[in-house]
This record gives structure tokens, sequence and C-alpha cells, in this order.
């Protein structure tokens, strides 16, 4: 007999699986560090959670790389802030902007928004007037014009506005919009369109289009255009942190969005470490509860082993998910009370196997000469039982984390998923809440399952190719 | 002759490397005849017994040698053959802790007699009548039949597998130890129902044991094996009371004697590594009548006395 | 000379479960009385199931007396709980049949060796390593700083056993149980260890208790020899008188049954004892061997024949030989 470390690492390495399993479990690994360095610690609630954040972002759009399946060129989703001010004295003190940006896709935006952040006045409220510039040298003057509302009454100079949120203005939303589009589309192509018929068929193709012979805006003119914001104010110390300019685009990022215009790649990445980590919590967890029990029941014996035994058999044989699904909703959703949830159903099963190895385990009769020079209890587990079975102990550590995580997968895609964590159960959840099979949002839905599914094979390929080292009777012949 | 071996090879591969557990031997069995093959644990005793059943295990390297039975060349069988001409008619075995694999749900006459029924193609009743008969030539009582193998004894379990093996009447049985997992008393009983049968049935057998004292309990001819070879070979009284080799002579030296005084002595060292065996003779490092050519050269095979056969370096200066 | 270990009517029971609720006690060791004096080696010989192995752990309290009184150099320890028994932990020691499965194969033989010196709390590590070295070499495992950095499947049979003679000598007992220490060994090997326990009993005035199934060890070994049969001691005597002139049947038996390597064996049938030992669940009335003795007479199944003196330094428990026997008693059966 005899155990070697460098023979076991041989064997655990000679197997293609375990290969497998250990460059997925890199790759996991590499990427949860990544993001948890890189994201903030309240990424759930401040970011992904709060649909404020995501208020520039297209909704429910694919992923990018999708255009290179189709011949269009797809919008691409800009968003274009800028703080560079140049501030105008002559006259009416005005703060201008200039944005410029390149249009190239074969079809229109999706939509196009403005917004302004952190206003400070001290007068009357400025007014703001964006103007387009366009690469045939076309101009729409005062494309939009927005007056700050007043001040509550009772409120004292300095006014300080659009910190916590900026001002958000969706042109195609604006009557203002529709009036300066239909004066500009009769200076420039002598069209005769009321602001009623550009607000009904679109406000987009006016902006980044010109008519064709027919007057159908079917082209959207490409190259560079220039947005020009000008906010007049009646006092010389009044500013505006930054201004934005959105054009919504038809696909975006790695992954798409959801409906809330919600990143998924980076959703997903999230839920790298947050499955690694209610894996290897619950798991460990579950390991020690489970061995403890099962070396100290196994050894021990008498009314201790009939306990744990009779009670390892009930919660064993209890239906787990109905209880799951009763737990969470009874303790909260909180990601503590799944996983101690998880391992509060997950320990009996260790336990009645490693309890069946020790009591095989302790026959050995260094145990018994262990005894017979004074050994204690306590000793005698830790030396002589529990290296016998850690081995063992270890390899069913890695089995249970997959099915920790599918745990946790199952009861966030039932909606008891901790909020303030998003995981891939959750994303999907959404995305089934949001019905975005029948939508046919697959990038919503297909890529969080993979991540489940190919994380779970990568932990089970691991205990794979431990599973002949602990086991000696697996043992390939060579 | 029975049974007439020639250079017989068993190689396994092992982790470590080639293991040489069968390395050349050589011996013949006449009929009627039992031949006591004695050696420690390792030396080759066993892989001796499965390379002439051809059990063997899944990581041989070579088999080579001549194994002649009444005048049959076994090893020009094919697999087939051998395992329907050869095992159980022509060579029974009984290994060592054979009872404990009876099935513990089949009634232990049914298993005894399943081989009649399959391969036999024997009416059952006819068969069961054969086994029976072999139940009382081996001292058990008929009520054994219809037990299970948990309700018998050990000494019982260990007469059915000589039953077993005596079933087809064959010429030659190897009997692995088939005592050790005995007690005394018992294991007498046994001694006592081999002697019987081989005298009743001029059955030839080959007897392993480690016991040279049990050895001799049975055996007209003994082969003492170390090291993967035969280095004496004689018949028991040769080797018992005229032992030529260092090393049956030490055997015979380190076994406690009860019914006379002895001072027991020991071989000093460890059997040797059939992986990487001492150059020259195997058991060199160990002899105590060791010369300088022992370490350098394979032994030369002497016969120092008729049927005698020895292979160590004191005996052959001529071949030098 | 004193006794170092005395047993007084001493009874072990086991229970094995029958059928699904029922228990019934296996009464491996039924009433024995026996003492091993400083510096001896008594012999304990007899078939599988007889109950040597039981009395020998009992001796120990590794196994727990139903009744009667175990004595150890003088003090009764019948009763005495496990915690206050860590003082014998360190005087009385065992050695097993078994010298592959009696180590721990994940330490290596320093661990071993250390176990019960941290147990018995020896704190300073230097003299735990002397105190290793020198038990090494006392069993002559030379050399021995190679020898602690091995692990045991490294070892041979006989030299781990070694390992096991050495550990058990480590906390410098005066009593040990050897169960069977050379039944597994190669017989090359064998004698080698049956010398380096009579040196070291010698050298460390230690009794020993020699538990074995072969005869002719126990002469080798040996002082004084007991036999038992199913739970009971039947004979026990000067070894050299038992084996030259066994009194009781059984022993008669047992001796014939072993052979001496002697061509002429087989030629004759040996005498043998017939039948198989009796069930320790339900043991015959009377004297046990009763139902296998070539010697049987009525009074045989009746009474049960007592353990007393026959001739000088040998008692025999059998008819053939007197009159007395055991009072009917019934111990109190507590389970």
């Amino acid at each position: 007999m005899g155990f070697n470390a460098k023979d076991a690492l041989n064997e655990f390495w000679s197997s293609r699986v375990s290969k497998l399993g250990v460059f997925f479990m890199v790759t996991l690994f590499a990427i949860s560090f990544y993001v948890l360095v890189s994201y903030p610690s309240n990424f759930g609630t401040s970011y992904w959670n709060r649909p404020q954040h995501w208020a520039d972002y297209p909704k429910a759009v694919p992923p990018t790389w999708t255009q290179m399946l189709t011949s269009d060129k797809k919008a691409q989703h800009q968003i274009l802030v800028t703080d560079e001010v140049y501030v105008r004295d002559k006259g009416i003190r005005a703060l201008e902007y200039s944005i410029r940006f390149n249009y190239k896709a074969d079809e229109y935006p999706k939509f196009t928004s403005f917004s302004l952040s952190e206003l400070t006045f001290y007068d009357d409220p400025p007014f703001v007037y964006l103007t387009l510039e366009r690469p045939d040298g076309t101009v729409i003057e005062d494309l939009l014009f927005h007056s700050i509302p007043y001040p509550s009454p009772g409120d004292e100079p300095p006014f300080v506005k659009y910190v916590e949120s900026p001002l958000r203005i969706y042109l195609p939303g604006s009557s203002e919009v529709n009036s300066a589009l239909s004066r500009f589309v009769r200076s420039e192509y002598e069209l005769g369109l009321t602001p009623l018929d550009i607000g009904n068929s679109g406000q987009e193709q006016y902006i980044f289009g010109t008519p064709d012979s027919e007057g159908n805006f079917d082209q959207p003119l490409t190259g560079s255009y220039t947005m020009k914001i000008r906010v007049e104010t009646f006092h010389e110390d009044d500013t505006v942190g930054s201004v934005k300019f959105v054009v919504g685009g038809t696909v975006f990022g790695y992954m798409g969005t959801d409906t809330l215009g919600r990143d998924l790649a980076v959703g997903l990445l999230f839920g790298f470490p947050v499955a690694l980590f209610i894996g290897f919590i619950t798991s460990t967890l579950t390991t020690i509860v489970g061995s403890v029990l099962g070396i100290w029941g196994g050894y021990v014996g008498g009314r201790t082993d009939d306990v744990i035994q009779r009670v390892s058999d009930i919660l064993n044989n209890l239906p787990q998910l109905p209880i799951l699904i009763f737990l969470v909703f009874i303790l909260g959703q909180n990601i503590w009370n799944i996983i101690l949830v998880l391992v509060f159903f997950g320990w009996p099963g260790l336990t009645i196997l490693v309890r069946s190895m020790v009591l095989q385990a302790k026959e050995e009769q260094f145990i018994e000469a262990s005894v017979a020079i004074g050994a204690s209890r306590s000793w005698i587990m830790a030396r002589h039982i529990f290296p016998q079975v850690a081995p063992f102990i270890f390899t069913q550590m890695i089995f249970y984390t997959p099915s920790a995580i599918l745990a946790e997968a199952a009861l966030s895609f039932l909606g008891l998923g901790d909020p303030s964590l998003p995981t891939w159960g959750q994303i999907l959840e959404r995305g089934f809440q949001t019905g975005a099979i029948y939508l046919g949002y697959w990038w919503w839905i297909i890529p969080p399952g993979l991540l489940i599914v190919i994380t779970a094979l990568c932990f089970v390929f691991i205990a794979q190719g431990l599973e002949p080292v602990v086991n000696p009777r697996l043992r390939r012949r060579r | 002759m029975v049974l007439k071996i020639e250079e017989l090879h068993l190689h396994y591969v092992t982790m470590r490397g080639m293991l040489k557990a069968v390395d050349g031997i050589s011996l013949e069995i006449g009929s009627g005849e039992a031949l006591g093959l004695v050696g420690e644990s390792g030396c080759g005793k066993t892989s001796m017994s499965l390379g002439i059943t051809r059990l063997l295990p899944s990581n041989v390297s070579e088999y080579k040698g001549s194994i002649e039975l009444e005048g049959r060349e076994l090893m020009k069988l094919s697999k087939e053959e051998f395992r329907s001409d050869i095992n159980w008619k022509k060579i029974s075995m009984v290994f060592q802790g054979a009872m404990n694999s009876l099935n513990p749900v089949i009634r232990v006459g049914i298993q005894v007699a399943e081989p009649l029924v399959v391969h036999e193609k024997m009416r059952k009743q006819e068969a069961k009548e054969r086994v029976l008969e072999i139940f009382e030539r081996v001292g058990l009582p008929p009520e054994t039949f219809d037990r299970y193998a948990h309700e018998l004894s050990g000494g019982m379990k260990q007469r059915v597998v000589i039953a077993m093996a005596l079933l087809l009447n064959p010429p030659l049985i190897i009997l692995d130890e088939p005592t050790s997992a005995l007690d005394v008393s018992i294991q007498a009983q046994v001694m006592n129902l081999l002697k019987q049968l081989k005298k009743e049935r001029n059955m030839a057998m080959i007897f392993i044991t480690h016991d040279i004292a049990l050895s001799s309990d049975i055996s007209d001819k003994m082969a003492v094996m170390y090291g993967g070879r035969i280095v004496e070979f004689g018949t028991s009284e040769q080797v018992i009371n005229d032992p030529r080799h260092p090393y049956t002579q030490k055997l015979l030296a380190s076994t406690p004697l009860l019914r006379s005084y002895n001072e027991p002595e020991f071989i000093p060292g460890a059997p040797p590594d059939l992986v990487s065996p001492p150059t020259g003779c195997n058991y060199h490092p160990r002899c105590h009548m060791v010369m300088d050519v022992c370490s350098r050269k394979d032994p030369p095979t002497a016969y120092p006395e008729e049927g005698q056969r020895v292979e160590c370096w004191l005996y052959g200066e001529e071949n030098e | 000379m004193s006794s170092i270990v005395e047993t007084r009517n001493l009874r072990m029971y086991y229970t094995v479960r029958q059928g699904l609720f029922k228990t019934v006690p296996v009464k491996a060791v039924d009433g024995v009385s026996m003492n091993i004096k400083a510096a001896e080696t008594l012999a304990l010989v007899g078939e599988s199931g007889c109950g040597k192995t039981s009395l020998g752990r009992t001796t120990l309290r590794l196994l727990e007396p139903v009744s009667g009184e175990l004595i150890f150099k003088g003090k009764d320890i019948t009763h005495d709980s496990q915690q206050s028994l860590k003082w014998l932990r360190r005087d009385a020691q065992i050695i097993f049949q078994d010298p592959y499965s009696s180590i721990n194969p994940y330490m290596n033989i320093h661990q071993i060796m250390e176990e019960p010196l941290i147990i018995h709390k020896i704190e300073d590590a230097d003299k735990r390593t002397e105190m290793i070295y020198r038990a090494l070499e006392e069993v002559r495992l030379y050399p021995v700083d190679e020898v602690v950095r091995k692990y045991p499947h490294m070892l041979s049979g006989g030299q781990r056993q070694r390992v096991t003679f050495a550990r058990a000598l480590l906390l410098d007992p005066t009593y040990i149980v050897a169960d069977e220490p050379v039944s597994m060994i190669d017989a090359s090997s064998r004698v080698e260890l049956l010398q380096i326990l009579s040196n070291l009993q010698k050298l460390h005035n230690l009794s020993i208790l020699y538990i074995t199934h072969d005869i002719s060890t126990a002469k080798y070994v040996s002082n004084r020899l007991a036999v038992m049969y199913v739970g009971k001691m039947v004979e026990r005597g000067d070894v050299l008188k038992v084996i030259g002139k066994p009194l009781h049947p059984y022993t008669q038996g047992l001796i014939a049954s072993v052979p001496d390597p002697d061509p002429s064996n087989r030629l004759s049938y040996r005498e043998v004892i017939p039948g198989e030992p009796p069930n320790a669940i339900n043991p015959p009335a009377g004297c046990r061997f009763h139902t296998r003795c070539p010697h049987v007479m009525p009074i045989c199944s009746e009474k049960e024949p007592k353990l007393i003196e026959i001739e000088q330094g040998q008692d025999a428990a059998c008819f053939l030989y007197h009159k007395e026997f055991v009072e009917e008693e019934q111990p109190g059966d507590k389970r």
C-alpha cells in the first residue's frame, strides 16, 4: 500500500478528463479573479439591478458579432460623453459642447437620447439647444430645445440638479424634435411633412437620412456628424458637469442586452466568481459537516451514531426541492440563507458514505494498536481515521460543488435567488419571465445555461480524474 | 510420467519492471506421485501453479517452456482447447482460500454438480448421484448437498472444494496451500483425506506449501523453490534427510521441531526481489557457504544422487 | 516469584446478532484462571475461536470482562475506567499478528514510533528521537537513520514486525501480549524474530503472553504452556513437560496433528481429533471436549472437570486423572 503524492498526481494527470477539467477550472478561476479585481463590490445592487444605470443602453439587442452573420451593417451603439466646454461670454452667456461621431450602419439607429448631468444655476434656469451638423453639410438647427424647469419655490440658489440621475431626453419622444425636423425637411428638401407625420414615421430617419427621388428616407447618411449642444445661462457662475448623446444601436457588446438594456456580458462575467463562491463554500461546509459527523458517528458508534444516522436518513429521503423553496421563502432570499439550506440538505449523503468507510477503516489493526498504546478517540480519528478517508472526502467535495451550483441555479430560476448577487440562474430566470424564448432572445437564454453546464462539468471532470487516484481498484493497468 | 515440465518461464510486467516469477523450471511427476513444492512467499510457487493450469493474470509478458501431460504437449493447445480438454478434466486445482469462493446463495451440491451438467451434459439426477458419491469419499455427509456455504465449517468447505477438484477424476490435482486457512486439527484431517485419495485413486498431486514439515506429510518427491527456480529436487528422503543445497539445509534448520530438541537457526536477510534479482545464484547474498563464483555466474545443475538435482556451485565445479 | 498478570475465573462474552432483533452471547473466555510471573513467557495455544486472543486482549482491558477478576501487578483493574488506565497502556503492550495491517501505511517509521511517545507526553523531541533509535537498534533494524525515514510498504514483513516490537518496547513495559507475532512471517525469518523476542525479554525482564496456534514455536520461546479449548483452559504446565507428555486428550491430539519434517510421515495416517470444534455460543455441557474425545466417559457430559495439578508443574482439566469438578454456578448473565 502506501500513498505517494507523486504517483497520485501522475495517475490523475494521465487521464484526458482531468486535463480537460483542470483547463476549464484554471479558466474559471482566471475569469473570477479578473471579475473580483475589476468589479465594484456593490455591483449587484448599485449597477446590475438598478435600471437607471442601463438607461443609455439598447434594450434586448443581440451581440455585436451577430452582424457577421448578415450582410447588413447593423447600427453600433454609441454613447458619447463630453465635459469639454467652451464658454461664450459675448451676448448671452452660453456653455457650448461639441460631440463628433461617425455613423456607418445600413440602418437607422434604434433610438437617440440626450442627457445632461450635474447642473448648477443661480438665477433663472438655463435653456438647452441641440444642433446637428450632418456629413453632407446640412445642419438641423435647434433639433431640440429644452428649458430646465424652475426650482421649487423656497429653494435658495445655487440650485443643483441632475446629480443622482441625469436629465435624459429621448429624442423620439419629444415634440420639439418633431417640429424642428418638420422645419428642417421643408427648408432643405422642400418636403411638406407636419410634425405629426414626423412623429408617426420615426424621427431617426429624418435625423440621419436623406430622401431619395421619391421622397423616401430609406438610406441613412453615413459619415461624420457633429452634435452641438448649447446651454444658455442667466448667471455667470452656472455650470454643467457633462453632456451625453446616445445613438442607440441594434446590436450591443459581446453578449447583447436584456429588456432592461443590461449588458449581459457584464452580468455573465459576474456569474463566474459567484458560482464558484457558492459552489466552494457550500461544498466545503457540507463536506466539513458531513465528514465530521460521518467520522464521529462511524468511529464512536452507539447512540450517537444511531441519532446521526436516523437524522441523515430522514433528511436524505425528504424531497429536497420543495423544502428548499419553502425554507428560502421563509428565511429570505439571501445568499447565506441559500448556502445554509443547501448545506443542511447536503451533508447526510456524505455522512452515510463516510460512516460506512469509517466502519471499515476502524477495523484496521493499527487502530486497535493505537488504542492499546492509550490513544484517545480524537487522536485516533484525527491521525488514523481521517487520513484514510481524506482522499475520498476531497473527491466528494469536488463532486458536490456542481450540485451546489446547480441547486443555486434552480433556486434562482424559481425566483428565489439573492437579488444583490446576480447569478446565471437569475439571468435565466429574468429571461424566462420576460418571455425571451417566445421573443427569440436566444442570447439571453443560451449563454447562462451553457455556463452553468460547463462549470458543473468542469468539476465532474476533475472528480472523475481523481476517482482512480482515490479508488485504487479503478486504476488502469500499465 | 504424468507431468513433465521443461524450462517453464513465466514473467510479469509490473510498474517497477519485469518480474521473473518462474524462471526456467523443470520437474516431472509420475502417476500416483505427490510432489511437494516448498518455498517462501514470493518464490514463485503460486505462479508456477498458475502457469501449469494456464490461469494467467493479464500482465504476463512471457510464458514459454514445455508442459507435457500424459505425453501431450499443453503449450501447443489453444486457450479454448485447454479450457475444454484440460481444465478440471485433466488438471484440477484447489487454491488457497478457495473455500471462501463458494457462492453463498447457491446450495453447495448444486455448485459442485454444475460442471457435470453444463460441460458433461449429464442428467441432473445422474450428476447428483455422482456428487454424493464424491462427497462420501471426501467424508462429507449426504445432507451437505443441500447446505449453503455459510452453514458449513471451514474444514467442510475445504472438503467441498476438494470434492469439486476430484469430480472429473483428473490424473493430476494441484493443491496450493490447501490447509493454510484451517486449524491444526482440521489440517491433519484434510491431510489424511489427501493421503487416502492418493492411495485409492492413484492420483498425481502437486502440493504447494511454505511449510516443509507439512509437505513431508504427503510428498513422495520434493522441489524446493527459491527466487523463481527449483534449487533442489529429489525424493522426500533425499531432500529432508540429506539436503544438499545450503538453502534447503537452512530451511530445515529453521523449522522448530516438536518431537526432538533443536536450536532453530535463521537465514539472515530477505528473499530476493524478483524484479532486480542478484547476479549469479539468487541465494548467494544469504548463503552461509557462499563462494566467489556464486555472485558471478548462474549455478550449474548437479546430480549428487540418482533422482536428486541441485542447483549449486558446491556440487558443480567441473562446469567452471 | 510474583505474578505480573493474574486472572481469576475471568469471563469475556461478546454478542452476535442472530436474526433481526435477537443477540446472543458468545462465551469467548468462559472462566479462566491463570497467572503470568515476572520475566516469564506463557504460551497460550489453541485453535481459532478457542478464545486465546480474546483472553489476551481482556488481560489488557482492550476487551471488557463480564465477570471474574483481572489483577495487574497486584492491583485489581477489572472495573477501572478506560480513562484511569492510561498507566496500563504504558506498562502493557500488544504485538499483533499481521505486520501489514498493524502499522499505519500512511506514516513513516519515525511517525509510527513517535506516536506512543507523544500520547504518553514525552515532550522533548530530541529525547523521543533518541528513544526511537535505541528501540530500533534493539530489534536490529539497521541502519536506523535510514529506516526511520521509510514507509511501511518499503519494508519486508519481518522488518515491519520488528518495528512493532520496537514500538511495543519504547515505553519500557513490563507485560506484552504477543498475538501470533510470527505466523505471517516467512519460515526463514521467523526464527530470527523469535530470537529477538527472547532476547528482548531477557534484556527488559518482560512478562510475555505468547498467543499462537503453533505449538512448535511455543516450545521455542516459552517457559510455560497453556492450552485452551472453547473458552476454557484445559491444560497448562512447564512447556517441555506438556509437549513431552501431554495429559489432556485434546493436547495429545493437537500435538499429534502437527508434523515434523520427516519423509516417513507420508507412509502412515496421522492420529487426528475427529470432528470439529463446537460453537462457543452453545458449548457442550460438562467437559467441552467430550464430543470429540476418544476417552469419553459418562461423567464427561455431566460435570465440568476442574483444572488441577496432576503432576509437578502440570495441570489438566480431565476426569481421566481426577474426579474434581467445577461447582454448578450460574454467572450472572448480564446481557
